[in-house]
């Protein structure tokens, strides 16, 4: 039981990272390899938010502020500054933003973890079914499986929405309609590095926060995405959870060491055999 | 110029062996970071020939660097197979790694390509910490002590000379290369794939050589690296390297010139090295990759080929002024 | 191909330039008022930044108070302090760089297991005398060498029958369950602790492996809950650590916890929480822990207070305490040694002079604080501290066990 929502709460992060990295993508075409520093972003402005001040809301508010600033900055640089590059150039891009953040974390707040309390419940546990279980856990599959939501609803109902829908699938159309195609774009950025901003948030009383918080799990995450489907909102939620549910048991039976493995195996065989994962996407039709 | 185009075997040979005597002047210190740079040097040229080239970008670099380097030391010690044949015999090996990465990139590209270079660098990553007695048990791997019938112990400085005499070796190789069929295939490819596909070019073919060869050099890099160090060690190969080489790539120029193979390595290595930049190392190159993708694409290699343009041009037009 | 060739010809040109600019330093120790100057390169950048941190705080603070009383027969104490990166790569051009440009007396290393193995088979071959600090990678000290020495740390070999006494008296165990970190100081302990605690006859039950770095460990959890061990005895970093333990005691698993000598941090207590009650460590740095502040740790801490008012945050740490001990066993070698400043007499004064030497408790160096657990080197075994510390943590605080 307690691998159940071990698993569970470790894919809502995971989802909520994937989330951005689809977001994006459909947006733009780019793969953001940087992603998960927003995570980290997100994480040590909930560090420093926790330090003066214990309301859960401005506590939160300031980690999405952040991340949404992160998510905001990396769109300045691809959207802008590398305006037109050739993919492989984005995505060194990408990288370079990646290194950027992790040394700048580390210069501005040393390699040590920080530690903090987990959102709202701090270290409490609960029981379920016979086992203990930590609430933050249970608060993260919640939280980011109703974020999703959330994020679906809205594009989906909502005008704004619609034009973030439209602009991913087709710019120069949506354009026409008279879309603020630069304003939408940056919207998908802006979204995605909120919601690993919330990761970063829940993640953090498990693991402490420190600079390379992000890059530990990004492999992680492009896994999920693959599974998952590059453009599929939807892939991104349910298969962050399927990964994080095969990681924590796959844990029992190979042992953690070699969980990588299983990890990278898994990839290559989405990727070489159904490149556009295992879920189909609302993604344009091709006329 | 076309007599350097004829005798470049000979020409190569001689620079190579100019520039390891000017090497061996230098005080020890000075040569042990002269040999890292040149190695770096290899890296990068092969790295040149795989994205400057084909246009095909890998995480992996580091990982076939630990290729080389815990593979080096195995034969070496485990085996007792001299250096001579073990070096070229891991890179042999390291070009059969890199090919089998090539038939992965046949079916994925861009993004998806990174995405599995990068996985297969934490697999790897994952065999030299767990593998046991063999790997050095996580700790990694003691280069041992090479003695030559006549020139007896081989140290660092010693080395450092051949990974000097190496990388001239490495960067010839590649530009003739690059100047070669196989090199404008290559380039053909990057530019427009589906293209260089009509005009019937192997396009499978040239995407499983550009791995094969850039893997089997990087490993070669890699056995030397061990003996300069004296170690092979897990940490000398994480993702974080392998972005490093790409910067180094990047900074040099995507062109698939070799003139930035050269030059990056001394503006990202040899520079923080000289000027202690300290922590600030990461956020400079970080910087400057960023720099270099914005305002000069082409990278360092680029900018020279503009420069030499515009110049010969400029002489072209003064001497047709002259007429 | 012309360009190339300019190219790489005006690089060396400029790397040759370059060399010519750095000068070879002044060679040390020689006339009656010159410098000694030791050597030390340490992990200052990089994820271990804190250990460097911690050690040069440590060196510098031993160099002050002996410069503040005499120096060394009357030699000022220079260290100089370089970054090794962490990496090999790191450790092998800060020790040349050192030995080569620097020309200094003796290295001593501060940096980690990486960082330092590279170095061993240059300095057997250039004589200097390396004394090892911080590093714990058994394969230092495997082949003795005339001029390498371990000074504060305990390498695994020593530790792990410590250990395995401990979990056969102490707890009474019969049954044990492991959880391995991937690195290499978990990798390379876990089968020696293994083999020992076969030899007592107590059986390993379970083995749950993990990366450094994961974030979840209920896999590992749930197979060593299941395994019903009596005791559980963790191999990870103070970071590792601090997260396995809430997740342990929260799966389930309320038998008796036993860390290495690196959960010997107030940082995994911390970050552990209440969970982390009745946690052992193995304490290696020191005759008192270091948070306890009465008695001599209490005079050291104010020293460093006072001394050290501008260090780093994280510090005085364990690494502080190795630093410091460390400078002092060399300097007393030195001393014992008389005038000669050479590496070979130096070794030799190590082997033969320092016994159970505690500076501050010797009569030369009272003026240090008598923190330091004794050293003894002789010629056969250039170990020189071997005492380990069983603390336990009782109200989130560390305590000598017993």
């Amino acid at each position: 039981m307690s691998l159940l929502i071990g698993g569970l709460a470790l894919g809502s992060i995971y989802a909520l990272i994937a989330l951005g990295v689809v977001m994006v993508f459909r947006a733009t075409g780019i793969v953001n390899f940087a992603q998960s520093e927003l995570l980290m972003i997100g994480a040590y402005a909930y560090y420093l938010a926790s330090g003066f001040t214990d309301s859960p809301i401005i506590q939160i508010a300031i980690a999405l502020g952040a991340g949404a600033l992160g998510g905001l900055v990396c769109f300045l640089v691809t959207h802008f500054l590398l305006r037109g590059a050739p993919e492989i150039v984005l995505i060194i891009g990408t990288l370079a933003l990646l290194v950027f953040a992790q040394s700048g974390a580390r210069l501005l707040f040393t390699d040590n973890p920080r530690r903090v309390e987990g959102w709202i419940f701090h270290s409490a546990d609960i029981s379920v079914l016979g086992s203990t279980v930590a609430l933050n856990s249970i608060l993260a599959f919640i939280v980011s499986v109703l974020s999703a939501l959330a994020l679906l609803v809205w594009l989906g109902s909502t005008k704004v929405g619609h034009s973030v829908q439209a602009a991913a699938e087709d710019t120069w159309r949506a354009a026409l309609t008279g879309i603020h195609v630069t304003r939408t774009l940056a919207l998908s950025w802006i979204i995605g590095g909120a919601l690993a901003a919330i990761g970063g948030v829940f993640l953090s009383p498990v693991t402490g926060v420190y600079p390379t918080m992000g890059g530990d799990i990004i492999f992680s995450v492009f896994v999920v995405v693959a599974i998952g489907g590059f453009r599929s909102l939807w892939g991104a939620l349910v298969g962050g959870l399927l990964v994080g549910l095969l990681q924590t048991f796959s844990v029992v039976v190979i042992g953690g060491a070699f969980r990588d493995i299983v990890m990278f195996t898994i990839l290559l065989g989405v990727l070489l055999w159904r490149p556009s994962g295992l879920f189909r996407s609302a993604s344009a039709r091709t006329v | 110029m076309t007599w350097i185009k004829r005798f470049i075997v000979p020409v190569t040979l001689g620079v190579a062996i100019v520039l390891t005597f000017s090497a061996s002047l230098l005080p020890r210190f000075d040569l042990f970071l002269a040999g890292q740079l040149a190695l770096l040097i290899i890296v990068t040229a092969a790295l040149v020939l795989l994205m400057g080239g084909a246009g095909l970008l890998s995480l992996s670099s580091a990982a076939f660097l630990g290729v080389g380097a815990y593979g080096s030391i195995i034969l070496v010690e485990r085996l007792q197979i001299p250096l001579l044949i073990a070096l070229p015999a891991i890179a042999v090996v390291g070009g059969l790694v890199g090919w089998l990465l090539g038939l992965v990139s046949l079916r994925l590209s861009g993004f998806y390509l990174a995405i599995v270079t990068l996985g297969f660098i934490m697999i790897l990553l994952i065999v030299m910490k767990q593998g046991g007695e063999l790997t050095g048990s996580g700790y990694g791997l003691i280069a041992p002590t090479i003695t030559l019938p006549v020139l007896g112990d081989l140290n660092a400085q010693s080395f450092a000379l051949i990974a000097v005499f190496l990388s001239v070796l490495a960067v010839s190789g590649a530009a003739t290369l690059m100047r070669s069929r196989f090199g404008r295939s290559w380039l053909a490819l990057r530019d427009n794939e589906p293209a260089a596909l009509m005009q019937g070019i192997n396009v499978r073919g040239a995407k499983l050589r550009a791995f094969a060869l850039s893997s089997a050099v990087i490993s070669g890099a890699g056995g030397v690296f061990a003996f300069l160090l004296g170690s092979a060690n897990p940490g000398s190969f994480t993702t974080g390297v392998s972005i490093f080489h790409i910067a180094l790539v990047v900074v040099g120029g995507l062109t698939g010139g070799l003139v930035g193979a050269v030059v990056a390595p001394i503006v990202l290595f040899l520079l923080p090295e000289i000027f202690d930049f300290g922590e600030y190392r990461d956020l400079f190159y970080a910087g400057l990759l960023l720099a270099v993708l914005v305002f000069v694409p082409s990278g360092i290699s680029g900018a020279f080929t503009t420069v030499t343009k515009r110049l010969r041009l400029a002489r072209r037009r003064s001497e047709g002024a002259d007429k | 191909m012309r360009k190339a060739t300019a190219v790489f010809a005006l690089a060396l040109g400029t790397a040759l330039l370059l060399s010519g600019c750095s000068n070879p330093g002044a060679p040390s120790g020689g006339a009656d008022d010159d410098p000694i100057v030791f050597g030390a390169h340490t992990t200052l950048t990089g994820p271990l930044a804190y250990v460097g941190a911690g050690y040069s705080m440590g060196v510098e603070l031993a160099a002050k108070e002996i410069n503040a009383n005499g120096g060394i027969d009357g030699h000022p104490l220079e260290i100089k302090i370089v970054d090794d990166k962490g990496t090999p790569e790191g450790g092998t051009t800060a020790a040349r760089e050192l030995v080569e440009r620097d020309n200094v007396l003796l290295v001593m290393s501060g940096g980690v297991s990486s960082a330092t193995i590279p170095n061993v088979p240059y300095f057997k071959s250039n004589g200097v005398v390396y004394m090892v600090s911080v590093a714990s990678d058994p394969r230092i000290s495997e082949e003795l060498v005339s001029n390498v020495f371990v000074g504060a740390p305990v390498t695994t070999a020593v530790a792990v029958p410590h250990y395995a006494d401990y979990i056969q008296n102490e707890l009474d165990a019969k049954t044990v369950a492991m959880i391995v970190c991937d690195g290499g100081f978990c990798t390379s302990a876990a089968p020696l602790l293994q083999a020992e605690l076969d030899d007592r006859g107590i059986e390993v039950v379970q083995t749950a492996t993990f990366n450094s770095g994961d974030t979840d460990f209920t896999g590992q959890v749930q197979a060593i809950d299941g395994s019903d061990p009596d005791v559980v005895f963790i191999l990870g970093s103070a970071a590792d650590d601090g997260r396995i333990i809430p997740q342990l005691r929260r799966g389930g698993v309320d038998v008796p916890l036993v860390g290495d000598i690196t959960a010997a941090e107030s940082t995994l207590v911390e970050a552990a929480g209440p969970a982390a009650e009745g946690l052992t460590a193995f304490w290696i740095g020191a005759s008192q822990f270091l948070a306890d502040d009465t008695g001599v740790m209490g005079d050291w801490l104010a020293s460093v207070e006072e001394n050290m008012p501008d260090r780093p945050t994280g510090t005085p740490s364990l690494h502080s305490l190795m630093g410091y001990a460390d400078v002092y066993v060399l300097a007393e070698a030195i001393r014992a040694a008389g005038g000669d400043l050479s590496s070979e007499a130096i070794a030799k004064s190590l082997e033969t002079n320092i016994k159970d030497f505690v500076a501050g408790a010797d009569e030369n160096w009272t003026f240090a604080e008598p923190i330091a657990l004794p050293r003894t080197f002789t010629p056969e075994d250039h170990r020189g501290n071997s005492t380990l510390t069983p603390l336990r943590v009782e109200d989130g605080k560390f305590v000598p066990v017993g």
